[in-house]
């Protein structure tokens, strides 16, 4: 209510009247608490007031859409504002009927709106001029793009040259749609950004049970531990923030393991802060005291592990009994005192002590998260997701109530309307021999396969896909994108200007989260949704009863959307259906005409559990209630899955191992009978947790047949401190951005802009140098100068440089994020050095945003991870990201954010690690074992040399 | 913020305080000018009462930036007080040395007084009160790290100084003088460190 002064003088004409005792609009919710939102009736209808017009009550009404974010992987839940005046999208807030976030977002999710109207946005499909990275362009028309790709892979796969074509995906997430489409043209052509990410985490959880990722129950856990900074930058940002902070508060005790003093760590109630690639060493010795103080889960152990297999192999003629297991284990674990892991990293044994004791009480209630950090940092990364796992084993607390269960257990399968048969090919451009055990393609190898001609790609997408700058060693990239040999036609699909689209022969602009059909599906929690992106002006043409044909009619430009540019795509590939791809992509409602992206989702829904019943209760289809609500439980939780039975119908035909237990049916397991139970089990081979693993043995690394610690190519035997030495990590994430896709958002780069070395004080008085100072750092391949953040937040002896940091452009580039970019100059001696200097920071440029001309940091950060060789585990083929770097004060001739590599270098870097591996084949001329998970899985046959 | 008064903040009502402030100061000049006797003496006490609220809402309005932990001292009110009483009577001084008015001898006692006071405030503030780290951080910064110099500059030559020559000569009109200038000065510097000490330290 307005003070009797405040009327007074609107009433005499001092200050403008306010109030004019209309009706006031209905606030969601009495104070500031974020429990209510617009009710879904009036999302068709809904009317707030304009925040920018305050204190004027300026009345808008909007359509409300919902739809996910793209930014990371958790596919949050969005709720879009499209002003019915201008048909514009005014904000993006959290969709309460989204599972995963619950109407949360993190930062990024919001920015979304910075990036549908940033102005260096790419609006129209380009085609090069001149020579592949002038940074010459034509607009094309959508037709022209097509018809020449088309073209080009028809050729291809008439000519037998399938394994010439290839996608590589940065950002993932629509679910199973890329793998219908590559195995329609048949090809073995999927490449993903995995083995810069998790492959390491993925390899050391496969290799005990065949699923690759967990998905902690972090709400319900008594005690959680996690590897790295999950809270505010972990995989599933939000929706595993929100549920950590749930079990917190429900007196869930927190550990974190991290040599950086991280959000997450500092509101830990044990912050562990171990030496890089130590992790594994602090695990086992905590399972050393789990198990010597008898807080061992015996009956998961006894009925889930495969212990006997273990004692049987390696302990011929010995008891196959529980108590030898238990004492074979404590005798394999004898030298892994916490003692032993206070060498190794740096925790003290008695905290060790503890915290293990805490774990073993906490018992089935131990939620666990490693998926980058340690596990991507180190030689042997892997080793880490493997101990840790082995605790939640001791433990029994694998896929239980607040315990940690597999991903798949919480994700959604969806049904399509076809599915074409797996493909006969193995590309060895993505999965070579060298690396077997690989989860999955090689992909940071590619530029170095192409330069050793191991073989050339005609076709090549890259999808939101940016190795040039996120990868390792990215003058490689540019060499083989600039190649036109080796790379025949690159092509970009991506929402933004990016340092690989430079180097792109067509740049053709894809959607953002609000402009795009998308499946999502992520094991956020305990409990399996689906959400549905939906390009959202899209939705509000047809509530005004209009059908555009393809997406890019309503959105901004010509931006379309993957999933109509591949249907579009295959059909022009094969238009008289002789290569057999077009029946791929036949409607299921209307025979032999081209199905709809409608049509696609339309069946998916359809054939959902229990989807279609619940939108008939109000009156929709499923399809409908996908638009309108944008998200569906499809399970709620449920836990121990292993000990489902088989279905009896499965069972017929199916014989029982008397010995081992395991049931087979046609020669492949299907499950494995615990307590005269037939139960469904895990994937693999015991269908139990492998403790012991006969894969190792049989694929050459029987040393690791157990779950054991490796010592990292950062171990501190590698680096001399005196010569001024130090393991860098240069992994960590900043909670607002993310890699090099929130280059577009003005609000996120407003926030954070620059990635600074930090430094602990002691080793900063050592070197002499302090904040501020400028520092050359030293790789194996090169430099990059920065400055130096000094922090008590950092180990001694270790430092950190974060990710997402370092954009930039070259002069001849189209102006893309230039919130974010600084303008470089590269130059190459013709000899394989490259040479990287900073011309001019972040500056305010005009545009049809104001704000651009306020930008007032100067500058984006250091470009480091070109500065990196490549570092494939021989084992999980994870690129190790850590690097033992020598500092050195920057030169005098030396300026902020120089870079120098010496390409010579990296190849020699990457044949040294490439003679780790040990070559397939393994048993039976095989090329990876035929249990373990493989993206893009081809026929079985195909598995053999 | 005069005519949308958001009535809880101290701006508010120290803006309005100020205000009535200078109006009644002004009706007492007009009263004084024509000689309207009734009109001065009959301000004084709403002047009285109105120029305590002006001298100490300031410490209130501090309070309200509730992140800033070394205004949450419940010191600060005090400490304003002292230090309008002492600014004050080095005003009074400055106005008899200019001969424009004559003050008593009673007046440079409450000048060292109030010196003495300020003293043991300051003593308290940085020596007694605050609990949390961000406070003890800035009292840290103030005792020994970057306001040190100056803050022991003003507590000697600007209070100690002062009060201990007008205590031995309290009537050398020079020594009142300087000691009133002296005080004032270190007023100043003394409030810029209490404002600025604690806004540097990161709130996040
Ligand atoms: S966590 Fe943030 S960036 Fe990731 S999907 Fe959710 S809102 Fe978007």
């Amino acid at each position: 209510m307005p003070s009797i002064i405040e009327k007074l003088a609107e009433s005499i004409g001092l200050i403008p009247k306010l109030h004019h005792g209309e009706p006031l609009l209905d606030r969601l919710q009495p104070g500031s608490a974020l429990t209510n939102y617009p009710p879904p009736e009036q999302w068709d209808n809904w009317t707030e007031y304009e925040a920018k017009a305050w204190p004027r009550r300026e009345q808008k009404t909007y359509d409300i859409v919902p739809t996910t974010c793209f930014n990371c992987e958790s596919a949050c839940g969005l709720l879009a504002y499209v002003d019915k005046a201008n048909g514009q999208v005014r904000k993006f807030e959290g969709n309460p009927y989204h599972p995963g976030s619950r109407g949360r977002n993190c930062a990024k999710g919001p920015a979304t709106i910075n990036q549908i109207n940033d102005p260096d946005r790419i609006l129209y499909p380009l085609k090069r001029d001149g020579k592949r990275g002038d940074g010459k362009w034509t607009r094309v028309s959508w037709d022209e793009a097509l018809d020449d790709i088309a073209g080009r892979i028809r050729k291809a796969l008439q000519e037998k040259r399938h394994n010439e074509i290839a996608y590589h995906v940065g950002r993932p997430g629509h679910e199973g749609y890329m793998d219908r489409v590559l195995q329609s043209w048949g090809i073995d052509g999927h490449n993903s950004h995995t083995n810069i990410c998790s492959s390491g985490a993925r390899f050391g959880y496969a290799i005990w049970h065949g699923h690759d990722r967990p998905s902690p129950d972090h709400a319900h856990a008594r005690v959680i531990l996690l590897i790295s900074a999950h809270l505010e930058s972990g995989h599933y940002f939000n929706p595993h923030a929100q549920r950590i902070i749930e079990g917190k508060m429900n007196g869930a005790k927190l550990v974190v393991m991290d040599p950086r003093l991280s959000n997450t760590a500092s509101l830990a109630d044990h912050w562990l802060p171990t030496y890089p690639g130590s992790e594994a060493a602090v695990l086992l010795a905590m399972a050393q005291v789990i198990i010597d103080a008898g807080l061992y889960n015996r009956e998961y152990l006894e009925n889930w592990v495969n212990w006997q297999q273990w004692l049987e192999t390696e302990f011929p003629g010995e008891a196959v009994v529980f108590e030898n297991f238990i004492e074979k284990m404590r005798a394999a674990y004898a030298d892994y005192t916490p003692e032993f892991a206070e060498k190794e990293s740096g925790v003290k044994a008695a905290v060790i002590r503890e915290v293990a004791i805490e774990i073993g009480k906490a018992g089935t209630r131990f939620a666990t998260h490693n998926w980058r950090s340690a596990g991507s940092g180190n030689l042997g990364g892997w080793a880490v997701a493997r101990c840790l796992h082995f605790l939640n084993v001791l433990t029994g607390s694998v896929g239980t109530e607040g315990g940690t269960s597999p991903n798949d257990w919480n994700k959604f399968h969806p049904t399509f309307f076809d599915k074409p048969p797996a493909q006969k090919f193995w590309n060895e451009l993505h999965f070579p021999k060298e690396y077997p055990l690989a989860f999955f393609e090689m992909s940071f190898l590619l530029p170095h396969f192409l330069k050793d001609k191991r073989g050339r790609m005609d076709t090549y997408f890259t999808r939101v896909f940016n190795p040039v700058w996120t990868y390792p060693d990215g003058f490689m990239w540019m060499e083989a994108l600039s190649d036109e040999e080796a790379v025949g036609c690159h092509i970009a699909l991506t929402p933004t200007w990016s340092e690989t689209a430079y180097f792109a022969d067509y740049v053709l602009p894809m959607g953002l989260a609000s402009e795009r059909h998308d499946l999502n599906s992520y094991e956020t929690h305990s409990g399996t949704w689906i959400a549905f992106r939906q390009p959202v002006l899209r939705e509000v043409a047809r509530r005004q009863g209009k059908d555009p044909q393809f997406t890019y009619e309503v959105n901004p430009g010509e931006v379309w959307e993957e999933d109509e540019f591949w249907i579009q795509l295959s059909w022009r590939i094969d238009p008289d259906g002789s290569l057999g791809i077009k029946k791929h992509f036949e409607s299921p409602y209307r025979p032999g005409e081209c199905v709809t992206v409608d049509e696609y989702y339309q069946y998916i829904f359809e054939h959902t559990k229990g989807l279609p019943e619940t939108a008939a209760k109000e009156g929709l289809s499923a399809l409908e209630y996908m638009r309108k609500y944008g998200a569906y439980v499809v399970e709620e939780s449920e836990y121990k899955k292993n000990e489902y039975a088989i279905d009896a119908k499965a069972l017929e035909g199916a014989v029982t191992d008397p010995k081992t237990g395991v049931i087979t049916k046609n020669g492949k397991a299907i499950g494995v009978e615990v307590q005269g139970k037939a139960c469904v089990g895990f994937p693999t081979p015991s269908r139990k947790q492998e403790f012991f693993s006969p894969t190792m043995i049989d694929w050459k690394w029987p040393e690791y047949k157990i779950p054991t610690y490796l010592k990292s190519h950062i171990h501190p035997d590698e680096i001399d401190y005196e010569k001024g030495e130090f393991p860098l990590l240069p992994t960590f994430r900043l909670p607002v951005l993310i890699h090099s896709r929130s280059g577009n958002a003005k609000w996120l780069y407003e926030i954070a802009n620059r990635n600074p070395i930090w430094m602990h004080p002691s080793d900063a008085a050592r070197l002499g140098v302090d904040t501020g100072s400028l520092v050359r750092v030293y790789t194996e391949i090169g430099h990059f100068v920065d400055k130096v953040w000094v922090t008590e937040g950092m180990k001694p002896g270790v430092l950190a440089c974060s990710h997402h940091l370092g954009r930039w452009r070259r002069p001849q580039d189209a102006p893309g994020n230039r919130w974010a970019t600084a303008t470089v100059n590269i130059q190459a001696d013709g000899k394989g050095g490259y040479s990287m200097k900073t011309m001019r920071g972040i500056e305010p440029f005009k545009s049809t945003d104001k704000d651009s001309a306020r930008i007032f940091w100067s500058d984006g950060g250091v470009h480091q991870n070109i500065t990196f060789p490549v570092h494939p585990d021989p084992i999980s083929g994870m690129h190790c990201w850590h690097q033992k770097v020598r500092l050195e004060k920057a030169h005098d001739t030396d300026q902020y954010g120089d870079i120098f590599v010496d390409t010579n270098k990296s190849m020699e870097v990457y044949r040294k690690w490439l003679a780790m591996a040990r070559p397939a084949p393994g048993p039976d001329n095989l090329r990876r074992p035929l249990w373990m998970k493989r993206a893009l899985r081809p026929v079985d046959e195909a598995f053999y040399f | 913020m005069i005519l949308r008064p958001q009535w809880r903040s101290w701006l508010v009502r120290g803006g309005y305080a100020l205000s009535l402030f200078g109006g009644v100061l002004t009706l007492q000049l007009a009263g004084a000018l024509l000689g309207l006797d009734a009109l001065v003496s009959g301000f004084v006490i709403p002047g009285l009462l109105l120029a305590l609220v002006v001298a100490v809402y300031t410490a209130f309005l501090f309070a309200q930036a509730r992140g800033r932990d070394f205004w949450q001292s419940p010191l600060l009110p005090v400490h304003m007080i002292v230090h309008s009483l002492m600014a004050g009577a080095a005003m009074f001084i400055l106005l008899d040395g200019a001969g424009l008015v004559s003050i008593g001898g009673q007046l440079t006692t409450l000048f060292v007084a109030a010196i003495a006071a300020n003293l043991i405030v300051l003593a308290i503030e940085l020596y007694i009160t605050h609990p949390t780290a961000d406070a003890k951080a800035v009292v840290k910064m103030i005792l020994h790290g970057q306001y040190r110099q100056e803050f022991w500059t003003v507590v000697l030559a600007c209070n100690a100084l002062p009060a201990l020559a007008l205590y031995l000569d309290p009537t050398n009109a020079i020594t009142q003088v300087l000691a009133a200038v002296l005080v004032l000065w270190g007023i100043y510097r003394l409030e810029k460190i209490w404002i600025e000490a604690p806004q540097r330290i990161a709130l996040a």
